[in-house]
């Protein structure tokens, strides 16, 4: 869907050189969520925006649908543009225009029929959860909202590809969770390719299906995510997956150990303060016939206290008995087979 | 009516009620025909000055001689220029007084001014709702008439009120030039002829224009501003 082809953008001033993007090569399939980590100057931001030339490369290559759009002209250029929509970090929405004005906006553009436009965008303002919002300004607007209607503009066009440039990093977690529900649904139902921008590794562990990680300019590490998470190489890539905690929400990790540990059952144990300090597995162990195969392990100081979570493999003949003595115990435990 | 005769002359023995009627016509007929002028020349003068604001050489030049030129000729009093300009004048209106006659200095003061109230709005526009409309397609017309002009509108409007005002007291200068007006009444019929009754209504009457001007700025750009 999307390849770029030793892609460099060098901004120069003076006799200063900022290499914001370097030589990349890079294949995004048609279809898949595709996410971009990195930290603040690595050329996420200058990559996007190369991607639909709202940045003119120094050199290099874009292909869209096979079509190598640095050679086009502004004209095809807008054209081809109306095929890629774009989501913004601060929403870029007009203010004086209403939600329903601002999603037409991009069908104006487009020289679309008053009755077509009509219609498209009341059924975006469905997709979107905006029903009855339709005459509000964006000042009348939550953050969320907001961006709902962006997705909405972006969508509007009925374009092959979207681009997010850290769509949810001005959001809280709960509201970035709903929006990333959101693009995750539209990917699934209408195909549509996305490219996702984010420092945040959860976003990427939420919805992408591939991962790239930027550093100074450079592709540095690349894969699906699951292997990406399992095995990182570089030493950013694993600054990164530190950010995320095995916590109850990973069912993609959590998915990928139940397949690799087939055997007996899969066990969340969730400790509070007071049983950390006793010894469980041992007295789990002593007074039951079971064996006990750590998988993941994490414990949390916070302000006011510290929890557990311990990921374990049980086997043996004891196993409901294990379990009725963990929760004697005051322990929280979930069983995943 | 009678009443007013009668207080008129028992308090403003020398104003002619018919005479500051058709004045004060003369003052407001002045003011509206620049404002539009001001208004459609101010805007495209801004809009030129903000879209060569750039990074490119050629382009940058461009701004740079428009924002000199712009800049010496705010800096000319008004009343010096209505003086450099009567042979421009007589060209084009025929003569050098009457309403006409004000016309012309009227609009190049005043065009320079708004062109810089209006540089200023369109650079309040966040940048990325032009960047948005660029992605998605926008050609450069599309995204002056549906972009900068709708999203700096509060600013327009409130500009161009603060250019008609400051056009208000202009005309009153224009007088010099014998452009007619409540400046004129004023300054001629009433001051110079000791007449103050004369300049003290002459001056009311301005104000209450200035009041209602203002009022009307204000009241349109609060409805207009969704921000
Ligand atoms: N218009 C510009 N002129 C000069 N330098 C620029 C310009 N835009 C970006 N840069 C530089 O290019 C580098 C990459 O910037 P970019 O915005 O792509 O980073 P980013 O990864 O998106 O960062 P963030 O997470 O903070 O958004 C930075 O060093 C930045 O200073
Ligand atoms: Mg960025």
């Amino acid at each position: 869907m999307i390849v770029l082809n030793q892609l460099s953008k060098t901004y120069s001033k003076k006799n200063q050189h900022i290499h914001a993007v370097e030589n990349i090569n890079l294949k995004i399939e048609k279809g898949e969520i595709f996410g971009i980590v990195g930290y603040s100057g690595a050329g996420k931001s200058t990559l996007i925006r190369l991607i639909n030339l709202l940045e003119k490369p120094t050199n290099g290559s874009v292909f869209v649908n096979g079509q190598d759009i640095t050679k086009i002209s502004s004209k095809e250029l807008r054209v081809v543009r109306r095929k890629i929509g774009m989501v913004f970090q601060h929403f870029n929405l007009l203010w004086s225009r209403t939600v329903f004005e601002n999603i037409a906006f991009p069908l104006e553009i487009a020289h679309v029929s008053k009755q077509e436009i009509k219609d498209r965008v009341n059924q975006l303002i469905n997709l979107v959860g905006l029903d009855g919002r339709e005459s509000s300004y964006p000042s009348e607007l939550s953050g969320g909202q907001k961006q709902r209607v962006g997705i909405a503009r972006a969508l509007a066009n009925n374009p092959e590809v979207l681009l997010c440039d850290e769509a949810t990093s001005a959001l809280d977690p709960q509201t970035t969770d709903s929006i990333l529900e959101l693009i995750k649904e539209i990917n699934k139902n209408i195909g549509i390719t996305v490219v996702l921008i984010t420092h945040e590794m959860h976003v990427i562990k939420k919805i992408c299906h591939r991962v790239a990680v930027m550093e100074a300019g450079s592709i540095i590490e690349l894969g699906n995510v699951l292997d990406v998470f399992t095995n990182p190489k570089k030493e950013t890539t694993k600054k990164f997956i530190k950010q995320i905690v095995y916590d109850d929400d990973s069912h993609e990790s959590m998915n990928h150990l139940i397949e690799k540990y087939s055997k007996g059952k899969i066990v969340i144990l969730k400790y509070k303060n007071e049983n950390i300090e006793s010894p469980i597995l041992s007295q789990l162990i002593k007074n039951n016939d079971v064996d006990v195969n750590i998988l993941h392990g994490k414990v949390v100081q916070t302000s006011t206290g510290s929890y557990g979570t311990l990921y374990l493999q049980l086997t043996g003949n004891d196993i409901t008995k294990a379990l009725d003595y963990l929760i004697s115990l005051g322990i929280e435990v979930e069983v995943m087979n | 009516m009678d009443k007013l005769n009668k207080l008129t002359e028992a308090f403003l023995p020398h104003v002619k009620w018919v005479k500051v009627l058709e004045y004060t016509y003369e003052t407001l007929y002045m003011t509206a025909i620049t404002t539009i002028f001001v208004f459609i020349f101010g805007l495209l003068l801004g809009l030129i000055l903000f879209l060569t604001n750039e990074n490119h050489i050629l382009v940058k030049m461009i701004n740079k001689i428009l924002s000199t030129f712009i800049n010496i000729f705010r800096s000319i009093p008004f009343i010096i220029l209505i003086v450099l300009l009567i042979p421009f004048t007589n060209k084009i209106i025929g003569n050098i007084t009457g309403k006409e006659a004000a016309l012309p200095a009227l609009i190049i003061a005043a065009i320079p001014f708004y062109a810089r109230l209006v540089e200023i709005a369109l650079r309040e526009i966040n940048k990325g709702v032009i960047e948005a409309a660029r992605a998605m397609g926008a050609s450069f017309f599309q995204i002056i008439t549906k972009v900068l002009i709708p999203e700096s509108l509060p600013a327009l409007i409130s500009g161009i009120t603060v250019t008609a005002i400051t056009l208000l007291s202009y005309t009153a200068m224009a007088g010099v030039i014998g452009a007619g007006g409540l400046g004129y009444l004023a300054i001629d019929e009433g001051f110079s002829r000791s007449r103050h009754d004369v300049t003290l209504v002459a001056t009311i009457v301005s104000i209450m224009i200035v009041l209602v001007f203002q009022s009307v700025g204000d009241y349109t750009t609060k409805k207009i501003d969704k921000r």
